[in-house]
């Protein structure tokens, strides 16, 4: 049995935060510069109170209405976040209610970051194939700009908050997925983490680490990003990911029409491309007006791409990230 | 250890420079578009096209093109 995505939408917060508004806090901080390299200009932030489940409730909401989906023939939730509502209950229970979704569907969580939506695709895949549901409502959600310390510049101008809604089916849809590849090294779990605050280490005691000129660097009830190590891991990764996706497809990269990576960073993006030998025209990078927003950059991208036609033959998606966790697979477009 | 294809291979790092020609003398820490993304990109490059893993320590103390050139050289493996 084959499996499709057969609609996407996104939601983005109201909040925008600009390079102005960056540079008012930290004049010292020539945002602009780091812009023009990370080809990101603007983040959108979540509203206080405003929740990862919350915004995934209105990423499906937009999915239905979008793309005109009777919500009662979803039969499984699955929602991809770091930034749950509690810690118990999963936060796809709530949202099955929130919905309105028949009490007979499975809905459950998982905790995965940039390669978030790759896995959610394949257990929706597996959903489908094993015969256990028809139609899969796959949910990212992340509210990362709320786990960034104030001080945090070097955070604060790469990730903003998202949410997006999938419809993954055995209906066909515009995407067929394919085969994936998978990896995992948690060797490389203190590069990106919030240490405090869950069971290993519950109370939020930390405090700031600063640099010899005072500069912010980290505090264990924040984002800790260790960038060098997350770049030198993205570069040794994702090459190896790329031809083992065209070995499990068996396809040769010159058949692949069009690479959605995880939208990092675009001098990143560029340097793995360089890397890996992709041509420009068959490389998506858009940005700039979001960021990073973690697990939702690969299926706001495939929307995107696809508002623009751009979705033809083979598409290649890999999310690579916090874990370290990277995975990828082959979309055929219709 | 080839100099001009070291050269060549580190102002492919510099993307977006368009300031005059880099040479071995250039101090690297004073171009426009150098950050540290770069170095880290530096780092790799020196790793993957020339087999030199270069410390971090050691990469700091550089500051010139020809500072890394050598460790490219010490370091090669």
């Amino acid at each position: 049995m084959k499996s499709y995505i057969k609609a996407i939408s996104y939601y983005l917060p109201e909040k925008v935060l600009t390079n102005e508004a960056i540079n008012a806090v930290f004049p010292e901080w020539s945002v602009d510069k780091i812009s023009a390299k990370t080809g990101i200009y603007e983040r959108h932030q979540s509203a206080e109170g405003q929740t990862a489940g919350d915004m995934a409730i209105l990423a499906a909401e937009k999915l239905f209405s979008e793309h005109k989906i009777d919500r009662s023939t979803i039969d499984f939730v699955l929602l991809c976040t770091q930034s749950p509502d509690y810690l118990l209950p999963t936060t796809a229970c709530l949202i099955q209610h929130k919905l309105n979704l028949p009490t007979s569907i499975g809905a459950l969580d998982f905790n995965l970051g940039c390669s978030g939506y790759v896995y959610g695709l394949s257990l929706a895949k597996g959903l489908i194939v094993s015969g256990a549901a028809k139609n899969v409502l796959l949910l990212t959600a992340e509210t990362y700009t709320k786990h960034i310390h104030e001080a945090d510049k070097s955070n604060k101008t790469i990730f903003g908050d998202a949410a997006s809604a999938s419809l993954i089916s055995a209906e066909e849809g515009f995407l067929e997925i394919c085969n994936f590849e998978f990896g995992t090294d948690g060797s490389g779990a203190d590069h990106l983490m919030i240490k405090n605050g869950a069971m290993r280490s519950k109370s939020m005691n930390g405090s700031d680490t600063l640099d010899e000129n005072g500069n912010y660097l980290s505090n264990d009830n924040y984002l800790y990003m260790n960038g060098k190590e997350i770049f030198n891991f993205t570069a040794a990764a994702v090459p190896v990911l790329v031809k083992n996706i065209l070995d499990k497809n068996n396809i040769l990269m010159e058949n692949v029409d069009l690479h959605v990576f995880h939208q990092a960073n675009k001098y990143m993006l560029n340097f793995i491309r360089k890397k890996i030998g992709i041509p420009e025209d068959k490389f998506f990078v858009d940005i700039e007006t979001f960021g990073n927003t973690v697990s939702s950059t690969i299926p706001i991208a495939l929307s995107r791409a696809n508002d623009k036609y751009l979705l033809n033959g083979n598409v290649l998606i890999a999310g690579f990230g916090v874990g370290l966790s990277w995975a990828g697979c082959i979309l055929k477009a219709k | 250890m080839n100099e001009q294809l070291f050269l060549e291979k580190f102002t492919e790092q510099l993307e977006g420079y368009e300031g005059p020609s880099i040479t071995l003398e250039t101090e690297f820490r004073s171009i426009d578009v150098w950050d540290s993304l770069t170095g880290v990109a530096v780092q790799i490059m020196a790793s993957d096209d020339f087999g030199a893993v270069i410390p971090d320590a050691d990469f700091i103390n550089a500051k010139t093109v020809r500072d890394i050139f050598e460790l490219a050289k010490k370091y090669k493996s």
